[in-house]
């Protein structure tokens, strides 16, 4: 009786759980299709005439259009960058450096700690002198900092992953050192290897604060999306809503094609 | 195929001497068995061979050129792992065909190729799966294909058949005489089974602490130790040791009896000097099993326990506080609690000397005669 009573708390805590996350979510994407009016209603509205008027707006703004532009000639520069030096920079962590790889692994993870203010305020200075402020290339080169250092974070343990058996098998046929790299390791570290890729993906792509303080015209998507809050007199709250949305799409569909890939290519098939 | 000499080769892994001057020739075609416990450094010398370590001191020559700068891929020999290492993101095809790839091997000689090894080693059904649609058995079969298929001059082995359960093993076993027997490629073997080492070996070395204790025939091995150590190591179940003393008259004396092991036997030795008797658990018969001449002497027991193996009953017997295991034939094992009197063969004592662990030799006599 006891164990039946448990499982069904148990079960019962998981969809709490999950209803307290989505719930936000859930709230956002039905407020986008709101009117004003409903949304600050004081008693939330469930039944209401729903409305593309938000959609329309923010996707009529000419700066939503170059917004999404910039954010994907940013993040695809700076994770194309991070993902070319990054990965062999992580395999060759996992695979030869032995003394000093805790210490190199702390220092990349220590860039995460780092508050994005203190990287941010340097870095005006730094491009203002060099004459670089408000350009892509300036926001590229300092999200290289962020992707290269998570990818080589999380990389390294997808190549330890890889058994160094299958290394050693390949050096044995004559396989120099890059060839085990591009032709074994690599492979095999794929899969983990896109997951650190995605997770790198998501956190620049929503990056907001560095890309506040380095821009004032050349600016990214999430940049916009917060711009909106200051619009008109009132706090639009539709269209805050309708680009949030409008904002989330992209690494939502980029990651259900990448597991759809994955699935496809890497599951093993049970026994 | 190919020789290999091995010329005082040492390893150190920080502070450990792992391997510590070993020497060993190999001849060419020979199947070699590397047997000792784990941890004594049979894989170090197999990887160094390979060219997976490197060698801190001496010279690994193989085909009497020496190869310690030579990097693995150079050294024409391949290697089967105890974890198959298999490529999981590859089917087997091309698992086996990687090698030859590189080698620049025309796509249709390719095919043929693999299919001819496949063939081999009854794998063919299975070329297009991917290594995790494989068991453990099949996972090394492709391995042993993967290494077969380049022709190497040398096979080396580390412990392939560990991972498998017993009756594979057994199978498996078969398998690589077998093959061996018909390529004729010199092989290296690492186990620490000595079961496994007896069936497949021409010559085990039988290693311990980075050194080499012994190496010989199975036959050698097994009904001549010279050392403590490779007495315990080889023969299942683990062989009787007793101490004793030599007295005179070519007789030894241990706790409360004597053995007649003639004169010659122990010529050079002190009456009193310390010795520890060394007797198999097949070598101790029931009374009225050995001609009376081959009778050094009788060791009177209690029967402890009876455990039935088949053809055989082992008997756990007491000597005093002393156990000692015995194999009869398992129709008509005596009974528990009973007391036998027990033969021991003359020819099959074993003596040792307690203090530096090495064998007595029987001087004047002849090795045992292996059956
Ligand atoms: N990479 C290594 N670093 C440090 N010690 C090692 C390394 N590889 C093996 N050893 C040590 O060397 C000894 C011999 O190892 P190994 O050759 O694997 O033994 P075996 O194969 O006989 O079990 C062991 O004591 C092991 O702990
Ligand atoms: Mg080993």
């Amino acid at each position: 009786m006891g164990r039946v009573t448990l499982r069904l708390g148990g079960g019962l805590l998981t969809w709490l759980i999950v209803l307290l996350a989505l719930l936000p979510v859930f709230w956002t994407i039905l407020s986008s299709f709101k009117s004003l009016r409903d949304i600050v209603s004081p008693i939330p509205v469930l039944v209401f005439q729903p409305t593309l008027e938000n959609y329309r707006t923010v996707l009529t703004t000419p700066a939503v259009r170059d917004g999404l532009v910039n954010s994907i000639i940013v993040v695809g520069s700076a994770l194309l960058i991070g993902v070319v030096l990054g990965v062999p920079a992580a395999y060759a962590l996992a695979r030869f450096v032995r003394r000093l790889k805790g210490d190199i692994q702390f220092f990349v993870l220590s860039l995460r700690f780092m508050p994005p203010v203190a990287v941010a305020l340097p870095f005006i200075a730094l491009w203002l002198d060099l004459g670089l402020y408000d350009t892509l290339i300036a926001v590229i080169v300092t999200y290289c900092i962020v992707t290269i250092s998570t990818i080589i974070w999380l990389g390294v343990p997808a190549f330890e992953q890889v058994p160094r058996a299958i290394e050693e098998a390949a050096a044995l046929e004559g396989y120099g050192p890059f060839a085990v790299f591009w032709k074994v390791a690599l492979p095999v570290a794929a899969p983990s290897l896109v997951g650190a890729v995605l997770f790198t993906f998501v956190i620049t792509w929503n990056e907001l604060l560095i890309a506040l303080a380095l821009t004032s015209r050349n600016v990214t998507l999430p940049v916009v999306a917060a711009g909106f809050t200051t619009l008109g007199m009132e706090v639009p709250w539709g269209v805050i809503n309708a680009s949030s949305v409008v904002l989330a799409l992209p690494p939502l569909i980029l990651v259900g094609l990448i597991m759809r890939f994955i699935d496809r290519y890497f599951s093993r098939p049970a026994r | 195929m190919a020789t290999i000499e091995i010329r005082d080769i040492g390893k150190n892994y920080g502070d450990v001497r792992v391997l510590d001057g070993l020497n060993l020739d190999i001849g060419d075609g020979e199947f070699i068995v590397l047997l000792g416990p784990s941890g004594c450094g049979k894989s170090t010398m197999l990887r160094m061979i390979a060219g997976l370590e490197d060698v801190d001191s001496g010279t690994i020559a193989i085909g009497s050129k020496v190869v310690n700068n030579l990097a693995p891929g150079d050294r024409r020999v391949a290697m089967v792992f105890q974890s198959y290492a298999l490529y999981p993101h590859m089917t087997v095809f091309d698992n086996i065909a990687f090698g030859l790839r590189r080698l620049r091997v025309p796509k249709l000689e390719i095919t043929r190729r693999v299919d001819e090894v496949a063939k081999l080693l009854a794998i063919d059904g299975l070329l297009a799966r991917k290594p995790a649609q494989l068991s453990g058995g099949q996972q090394q079969r492709v391995a042993m294909a993967r290494a077969m298929i380049k022709t190497p001059s040398v096979f080396l082995f580390d412990e392939p058949l560990s991972n498998l359960d017993a009756k594979l093993r057994d199978h498996l076993r078969v398998e690589i005489k077998r093959l061996h027997g018909m390529l004729g490629t010199t092989t290296i073997f690492v186990t620490h089974d000595q079961l496994e080492a007896m069936a497949l070996a021409d010559r085990i070395v039988v290693m311990n602490g980075g050194r080499i204790e012994q190496q010989g025939t199975p036959q050698e091995i097994y009904h001549a130790p010279q050392t403590l150590f490779v007495a315990r190591f080889v023969g299942n179940p683990t062989i009787n040791l007793l101490d004793g003393r030599v007295g005179t008259d070519g007789r030894i004396e241990y706790m409360s009896g004597s053995l007649d092991v003639g004169a010659a036997r122990l010529d050079g030795l002190a009456p009193g000097s310390p010795l520890t008797i060394g007797i198999r658990a097949r070598d101790l018969k029931l009374p009225g099993r050995l001609p009376e001449a081959a009778v050094a002497g009788r060791i009177d027991a209690k029967v402890e326990l009876v455990e039935l193996l088949g053809d055989e009953a082992q008997l756990d017997l007491l000597v005093g506080d002393k156990s000692l295991v015995v194999l009869v034939d398992g129709r008509t094992p005596p009974a528990i609690g009973s007391t036998l009197s027990l033969e021991v063969d003359r020819n099959a004592l074993h003596l040792f000397d307690p203090e530096s662990g090495r064998a007595i030799h029987k001087t004047g006599q002849k090795l045992h005669q292996a059956a």
